[in-house]
């Protein structure tokens, strides 16, 4: 469960980025939260990373208060969440099995366990068959399937992903948009996803969390994307 | 993950780093290579000194006339002044013969002349300090003896002869040289962790990519870090051995040669006697500096 109660963060002081910010997400939600530039969007999810800390009021994830949270947890909280970047962030010099078992080796696992289950994450996300190709063999859409497996490789519970159709044509962006869609209802992962693309936000009818200078203007289940 | 990663990952991008690693490695090693030589420098002008005949000893010559009496009353009373550690007796007839001695039987002739009446050479005592913070006040007491004890000078004495400002130069020439060696180390050593610092930072942004998906991934602190840490105490490790060799190199090769050629003036310890020293020097210094200068790059770019 991700609970923002009465959160404003300000990066210099009376100058709030979000202000007042009320949201509960139960697990297994799937929320879309859209607004446009400069709304607060990229801010809200670094605050979920601990990437910043709040200025007021209080963020609990489970069973971390990220307002009051000693920075040598902070790990230990990210390894809940699986992160999906709208650049991707691959090494280009690793084949898709080394990018998606790099997670699994941070974070210490086995080699035994990294060889038994990378390529059923690999196998998730349909990308059985380029296992072995580098990131420069694949297509955007493609790209994005490696960053989704291995943002599922340490098993986390919530998944944000950052514009994940930002770098992609809008046919792969509804493949990656069905894929998210699946793991929450298939694995029951608690899904937030960070977009502008209101095509895409329209299309799901899930929950959608609407941002404008800074505070929530809208939050509905089943919703359509606020112009 | 094994726990043992950093070390490959350090050691991959000590040699990933190639210009910068050399770089770093050169300024380190001569940085190193200055100390080791500052430290041997001390070390032989010790022994050195420590072997200078008479340098802490004091030479009193009496006036040729001085009667016999006067001369064992003058030793006993040397004996009961301050600062004093031995009092050492030369006859006139002993200093003569240590002359011919001196210079060896082709010379020996020009003493030949010389008997117990003739003999040019004064009776002497070297007397051997305790304190050389005491040897002016010692010098001016030996000046002025009063071998009749009746409270003024008895002009027994001819010349009083001492190594005081020998001893006061060397020790100046080795504060000189561990005042600006120090300075000069500071520097280097300075200069040191600034170059390894830029080395680990230029590596910091070689795997920018790598560290960033860690930290999201939920890496902590130490295993980021560790590898860079290895890697500059890799740096430094590498600098230590490569300070030693050219050490030991310089050591028995050109100083050695120098020594022989100053024997008698130089001592110059056995290396084996100090290679314990050395490698402490040198690996344990290159180590502290390499790990240091990797802390300093790396600590800004830690924040969670």
């Amino acid at each position: 469960m991700i609970e923002f109660k009465n959160v404003s963060k300000a990066y210099s002081e009376n100058n709030y980025v979000l202000k007042d910010i009320n949201i509960k997400i139960n697990d297994g939600e799937f929320v879309f939260i859209v607004g446009h530039s400069g709304a607060g969007k990229t801010t809200l999810t670094k605050l979920l990373l601990r990437e910043e800390k709040v200025s007021d009021g209080r963020l609990i994830i489970d069973n971390f208060r990220l307002d009051k949270m000693r920075e040598s947890k902070v790990p230990y909280l990210r390894r809940t969440m699986g992160f999906v970047f709208q650049d991707f962030r691959l090494f280009p010099n690793k084949t898709v099995y080394e990018n998606v078992a790099f997670a699994m080796q941070v974070i210490g696992a086995s080699n035994k366990k990294i060889k038994k289950e990378v390529p059923a994450f690999i196998e998730a996300v349909g990308l059985k068959d380029r296992m072995h190709a580098f990131p420069a063999q694949l297509s955007g859409g493609e790209k994005q399937r490696v960053a989704l497996a291995r943002a599922l490789a340490n098993n986390p519970k919530i998944i944000i992903a950052d514009e994940p159709t930002g770098n992609i044509d809008p046919e792969m962006s509804l493949d990656i948009m069905k894929l998210l869609i699946a793991l929450n209802e298939q694995l029951g992962k608690t899904i937030i996803v960070v977009t502008h693309e209101k095509d895409l936000v329209d299309k799901f009818q899930k929950r959608v969390i609407t941002l404008k200078n800074g505070i929530v203007e809208s939050d509905r289940t089943g919703g359509m994307y606020n112009e | 993950m094994n726990r043992l990663n950093f070390v490959s990952e350090g050691t991959r991008q000590f040699f990933r780093g190639r210009f910068r690693t050399f770089a770093s490695i050169v300024i380190l090693t001569s940085s190193l290579l200055l100390v080791g030589v500052f430290a041997t420098l001390m070390i032989v002008i010790n022994k050195s000194v420590d072997n200078i005949d008479d340098f802490n000893k004091i030479v009193v010559y009496m006036k040729l006339d001085t009667q016999s009496e006067q001369v064992s009353n003058a030793k006993k009373q040397i004996e009961g002044l301050k600062n004093v550690k031995s009092v050492k007796f030369i006859s006139k007839a002993d200093a003569l013969s240590s002359e011919k001695v001196k210079f060896g039987d082709d010379y020996a002739y020009i003493f030949d002349s010389y008997d117990e009446t003739t003999n040019p050479l004064p009776d002497s005592f070297e007397i051997e300090y305790v304190d050389i913070n005491g040897v002016d006040a010692l010098v001016y007491n030996l000046e002025r003896l009063d071998a009749d004890g009746d409270g003024k000078d008895d002009g027994i004495v001819d010349k009083v002869k001492n190594r005081y400002d020998i001893a006061k130069n060397i020790n100046n020439f080795k504060n000189v040289i561990s005042i600006g060696g120090t300075w000069l180390m500071s520097l280097l050593i300075a200069l040191s962790v600034f170059v390894i610092s830029n080395t680990i930072r230029l590596t910091y942004h070689s795997r920018e990519l790598e560290v960033t998906v860690m930290r999201y991934i939920g890496a902590t602190k130490t295993y980021i870090t560790m590898p860079f840490m290895f890697e500059g105490a890799l740096i430094g490790l590498v600098s230590g051995l490569i300070g030693y060799g050219v050490q030991y190199y310089i050591y028995c090769g050109p100083m050695a040669e120098l020594a022989k050629k100053l024997e008698g003036y130089i001592i110059l310890p056995a290396f084996e006697e100090m290679n314990p020293l050395y490698l402490a020097i040198y690996l344990g210094a290159g180590l502290v500096l390499g790990i240091f200068g990797s802390a300093i790059a790396i600590r800004r770019f830690m924040k969670a």
